[in-house]
């Protein structure tokens, strides 16, 4: 019997997805597990594996297409399908919905209507299926479920034509209608910033609108600063030891073409407290808490007028060569929006870091359903008591915000100087590894 | 270019084209002893002779029909109705006969005659004579239906109404006989099936046409160009059918917004008809629904001020224009 | 009753001195007309409809058509009619063939399949249609003959109608302006007794319709619609007092339908013995018996006769049946005369 390929539901939010390129063609064999096409979500693209093996029929949609969840794709023949057959019946079926399979959740999907949530969420909140790390707990109902974005036809032929989602505009029109002064504003918004300011002393002012990714962070981090009680804990390392081994290990990796920056020995220090301390390492549904054996730790990205979180998954697996690699990889794919939805979802953590902008310290909102989050001050030259002299050491100071609900004063605590210790003597590290 | 009357150039039309043509001839009540009940027609019968302009008895359906069959035999006539009101109770003549003969006789015939007269509210005319006919002729295949806004638009229109081979509906008003515009001493002839972009701008399209162009459209515009700072571009579509569908979508497809103003009532009315043509070829680069001005969905009262507050106005129609630039 | 039987207020005019050859022609015109509707009852209730629509045959009226197509001159003289116009339409001259096409739909139809049973034209005869609107057809006969007064063509018009028509609003205004304006116009009423199933004295307050014709100025009276010469004669001097600009005239041609109204007329609103009274004064019967009286035609002739037309009628009928459809991108030619935009 033929088997029908539709387009995956890859989170909760997801209505539609872009077939952005068919990895097979008509006619090619595929076996199960085969990867037959890449899928672009909103901000990810995934490839697409086939369930079926068997002979690759009919592909019913082209390369650049959205496509909405549920709805079919391509049919495979398999076992005594004659292919030519198959073929010829889903051409004339043409795209549609599957005739068995997720449940639609796009009320016009042949249509073309573009759905979105309404809720964004943070971007690491704001996941779903996970192929390998930890479950998370179920989103509310209302943010799964999908609601139609109201915006005017030439909005959306213009969107679709600047390659921006309508779902990360904010619709200024009646009834919060995306017109085309919304979709020109954002992508003035880029060019707003490069204009010069009205001149200082004019008395001009420019209104630069919000995005909707920019309203979905906001609402996130008040959602999560409002429910969740923070309380914040910093400690001052020093890293003079640890800074100086980092020139000498650099010097000697220099052959190998690999620079380790401060930042990859604290995510590695940071792994390592986490094993350390499970309390720490887990998510809270508001109900129970779960701790994690392993630590998929989220990395706060900048982007242009946002913030995204990849996750490096299993870093405590990982040595310092990897970390680099993985942490320059994912930030780079993250600034081109070119992530996997995988790759955004599952933290036990997060870390931030604004050490290289110089700031001294900061505390950081906590990302649900994640307790905790480290913020990562500047690595710089302090004066330190040292066997009663006034030193200058490198120091760098670090803050944990915890939930309370689940975290008390004195395991933050404990957390922190286990990773100050790991920090001042790095070769505690080996001891645990 | 001198300034006439709209009376005037439409007499002007009718007397070169029946100086210019044997076959054309003036047919309808008043239009000839008494000189036109509303003045169009003054001076025809002397000029012409009771064998070219010719009054009838309060007949309407028998010399529209008689209209009718002449021209199937080879004659032009300009049948003017002191009201298209007046043409409920002689719609067989027009729909049954005019617009279909041809077609039923396998293209045998042509029928090549103008009905003309007042279309619209006039003033405290009351329900029974303020009909405005253009969304009921404009529906018929077979018809041509015209609608003149100034003198100038008159004259054009008028002289190529009458050298049409087709019926053609022709639309005026009684209340814009008076209205003075520049006509060209020289002949000249309009296009029939072609809109004129009467002024160009970029924010939003405003079609209209006849009476309501004159009496609020054009006010309405220089209000929204001075005050609101909205550059309207106005489009007067002088023929309804069959509509210049390509000139309204180039326009929208620039300014992504359209309004349309008509003193018809909005339900199954003039507006309604030219929506369901642009709405498609237009979807994509709208970035508002096309907006319908028209008048209330109400008998047409015959005290003033209700009569007034009924149609179409300035403010109605700077609110619609608003509405569509989110301003 | 019909008013056909009771009134009879001229006396039929005097035969005219011939050697028959007219007269037979006019003979076969009657019997080929019965057959062609005869042949269309048969087609239209034959299992699976070749014609569709609205249907009305002219069985029994046929020395009307045969009478007026003897005195029309087809290069200047309108006919115009209402929906019962087959008839007519083979008397002035249209081939069964094209006229049966029409019934079926067919492009080689008179009107290309546009125009149906109540729609025939042909326009190069003068033949100015069949109308489908009772009543709706009078004005334009009037303006029809308007345009020969304006031309000075000298041509008159025979505007036909039923005696529904005259109870329209049209009929007032056009018998007016047509007097009004002298106009070269015979209104022709063609009295079968019966507006679709409602009897005259049912639907006329005056059940002498020739007096529905008074009150606008003009001759109006009732003659043997059953009789072609009494129609040659009537409708012939109408005619050359038209011609000489005295006006119209207003003739009410008593005669009987032998079929219903249209196609699906059961017929129960008159008698047997009624149909069976009408039939004594059929029109083709009486004129057979005036030409055997006269020594023109004999039964041997009129078998002939009747044989050649129902071969005539069946070759139309295959040949119609035959034809192709329009194309259906046709229904898109014949609306207008001109192209738009329109520039002169």
């Amino acid at each position: 019997m033929p088997a029908e390929i539709t387009m995956p539901q890859l989170s909760d939010t997801m209505t539609e997805g872009t077939l952005v390129k068919w990895l097979k063609k008509e006619g090619d064999r595929v076996e199960s597990g085969d990867k037959i096409a890449e899928v672009e979500t909103d901000k990810a693209v995934m490839e697409m594996e086939s369930f079926e093996s068997g002979t690759l029929a009919a592909i019913l949609v082209p390369e650049g297409q959205k496509v909405a969840v549920g709805s079919v794709m391509a049919v495979v023949a398999t076992g005594k399908d004659d292919p030519a057959e198959v073929k010829q019946q889903a051409a004339a079926a043409g795209p549609r919905r599957a005739r068995s399979g997720p449940p639609a959740t796009l009320e016009a999907a042949s249509t073309g209507e573009i759905h979105e949530a309404d809720y964004v969420g943070h971007v690491a909140v704001a996941t779903g299926q996970q192929p390998a790390g930890p479950p998370l707990p179920k989103l509310p109902e209302n943010v799964a479920r999908g609601v139609r974005v109201r915006i005017s036809p030439l909005a959306r032929r213009m969107a679709a034509e600047k390659n921006i989602d309508p779902r990360t505009l904010l619709g200024s029109g009646p009834g919060g209608r995306v017109v085309v002064q919304d979709v020109l504003a954002l992508t003035d918004t880029a060019a707003a910033r490069s204009v010069p300011l009205p001149h200082p002393g004019s008395g001009q002012t420019q209104t630069v609108p919000v995005t909707k990714m920019r309203a979905a962070i906001g609402k996130a981090l008040q959602s999560s600063k409002q429910r969740i009680p923070h309380f914040y804990e910093t400690v001052e390392a020093d890293v003079e030891e640890l800074s100086a081994m980092r020139l000498r290990m650099n010097q000697m990796l220099e052959p190998q073409n690999i620079h380790l920056s401060l930042a990859d020995f604290v995510v590695k220090a940071l792994a390592m407290t986490l094993l350390a301390h499970p309390a720490l390492n887990a998510t809270f549904n508001g109900i129970e808490v779960t701790r994690y054996g392993d630590v998929h730790l989220g990395i706060a990205v900048a982007v242009p007028d946002g913030l995204i979180v990849p996750v490096l998954r299993n870093i405590h697996l990982m040595g310092l060569k990897e970390i680099r690699q993985r942490s320059v990889d994912l930030a780079e794919r993250a600034r081109a929006q070119k992530l996997r939805q995988e790759e955004m979802s599952g933290a036990t953590f997060t870390v931030t870091n604004l050490g290289r902008y110089g700031v001294k310290e900061f505390s950081a909102i906590i990302n649900p359903p994640e307790v905790g989050i480290l913020a990562v001050g500047a690595a710089e030259k302090r004066p330190a008591v040292r066997n009663g002299q006034l030193v200058a050491r490198t120091m760098m100071s670090l803050t944990l915000s915890a939930d309370h609900r689940v975290v008390d004063g004195a395991m933050a605590a404990e957390f922190l100087r286990t990773l100050k210790q790991f920090l001042e003597e790095p070769g505690m590290m080996l001891v645990f590894a | 270019m001198p300034a006439i009357q709209f009376r005037e150039a439409l007499r002007a039309a009718m007397v070169e084209e029946m100086e210019r043509d044997e076959t054309v001839f003036l047919m309808g009540e008043e239009v000839a002893q008494y000189n036109g009940a509303y003045k169009v027609s003054e001076g025809m019968l002397e000029k012409f002779g009771p064998r070219r302009v010719l009054d009838t008895p309060i007949s309407e359906a028998g010399f529209a029909g008689l209209g009718v069959g002449a021209a199937c035999c080879g004659l032009r006539p300009i049948i003017e109705f002191m009201s298209w009101s007046f043409t409920l109770v002689c719609m067989d003549q027009i729909i049954n006969n005019a617009a279909n003969i041809r077609y039923m006789s396998g293209g045998q015939f042509k029928v090549p005659i103008v009905f003309r007269g007042g279309n619209g509210i006039a003033h405290q005319l009351g329900a029974t004579h303020s009909h405005r006919m253009e969304a009921v002729y404009s529906r018929i295949p077979g018809l041509i239906v015209v609608a003149p806004s100034t003198p100038y638009e008159a004259k054009g229109l008028l002289k190529t109404s009458i050298r049409c081979d087709d019926p053609v509906i022709f639309l005026e008003s009684e209340k814009m006989l008076g209205e003075m515009g520049e006509v060209p001493e020289e002949e000249y002839l309009l296009p029939l099936g072609k809109a004129k972009v009467e002024r160009e701008g970029q924010d939003v399209t405003l079609l209209s046409y006849g009476r309501p162009l004159q009496r609020v459209v054009r006010p309405a515009v220089k209000a929204l160009s001075n005050d609101y700072n909205i550059d309207v571009e106005l489009i007067d579509l002088r023929t309804l059918r069959p509509l210049d569908v390509q000139t309204i979508v180039d326009s929208v497809r620039k300014t992504n917004r359209c309004v349309i103003v008509d003193e018809d009532w909005g339900y199954c009315g003039m507006g309604a008809g030219i929506i369901q043509k642009i709405q498609k070829p237009c979807f994509d680069d709208l970035d508002a629904p096309i907006e319908y001005v028209h008048s209330d969905e109400i008998p047409v009262p015959f005290s003033h001020p209700l009569e007034e507050a009924m149609m179409p106005s300035v403010d109605r129609i700077i609110a619609a224009v608003q509405e569509v630039c989110y301003k | 009753m019909a008013v056909a039987d009771q009134v009879q207020r001229r006396p039929p005019a005097p035969r005219p001195q011939s050697d028959g050859r007219l007269e037979r022609e006019r003979l076969r015109m009657m019997m080929l007309i019965r057959r062609f509707e005869e042949r269309t009852y048969q087609e239209y209730t034959r299992p699976g409809q070749k014609i569709g629509g609205f249907c009305h045959l002219y069985s029994g009226q046929e020395a009307i058509a045969v009478g007026t197509a003897a005195i029309f001159d087809k290069s200047k003289d309108y006919l115009i009619n209402g929906y019962r116009c087959h008839g007519h339409s083979l008397a002035l001259g249209m081939s069964p063939h094209a006229a049966m096409a029409e019934l079926f739909g067919k492009a080689t139809g008179c009107s290309h399949g546009k125009g149906g049973s109540m729609h025939l034209f042909q326009a190069e005869v003068g033949n100015n249609g069949g109308h489908g609107i009772v009543g709706g057809q009078i004005p334009l006969g009037v303006g029809m003959a308007f345009a020969q007064s304006y031309k000075k063509t000298g041509g008159v018009t025979f505007c036909f109608l039923g005696d529904g028509a005259v109870n329209q609003g049209t009929h007032n205004e056009s018998l007016n302006l047509a007097s009004l304006f002298k106009l070269p116009c015979i209104f022709v009423v063609e009295n079968n007794g019966v507006a679709m199933g409602t009897q005259v004295e049912r639907a006329s307050a005056e059940i002498d319709l020739a007096q529905r014709g008074c009150g606008y100025g003009m001759p109006h009276y009732n003659i043997d619609g059953n009789d072609v010469d009494v129609v040659i004669t009537e409708l012939g001097k109408a005619k050359e007092a038209a011609a000489r600009g005295e006006g119209p005239t207003y003739i009410v041609a008593n005669t009987y339908r032998f079929r219903g109204h249209s196609m699906s007329d059961p017929l129960k609103y008159r008698t047997k013995e009624e149909a069976e009274r009408a039939k004594l004064r059929d029109p083709i019967k009486l004129y057979q018996q005036r030409m055997k009286d006269n020594g023109w035609i004999n039964d041997e002739q009129i078998e002939a006769l009747d044989h050649q037309a129902a071969q005539e009628i069946d070759q139309a009928t295959r040949q119609a049946d035959a034809d192709p459809f329009p194309a259906p991108e046709d229904r898109f030619q014949e609306i207008l005369a001109e192209k738009y935009p329109l520039e002169k």
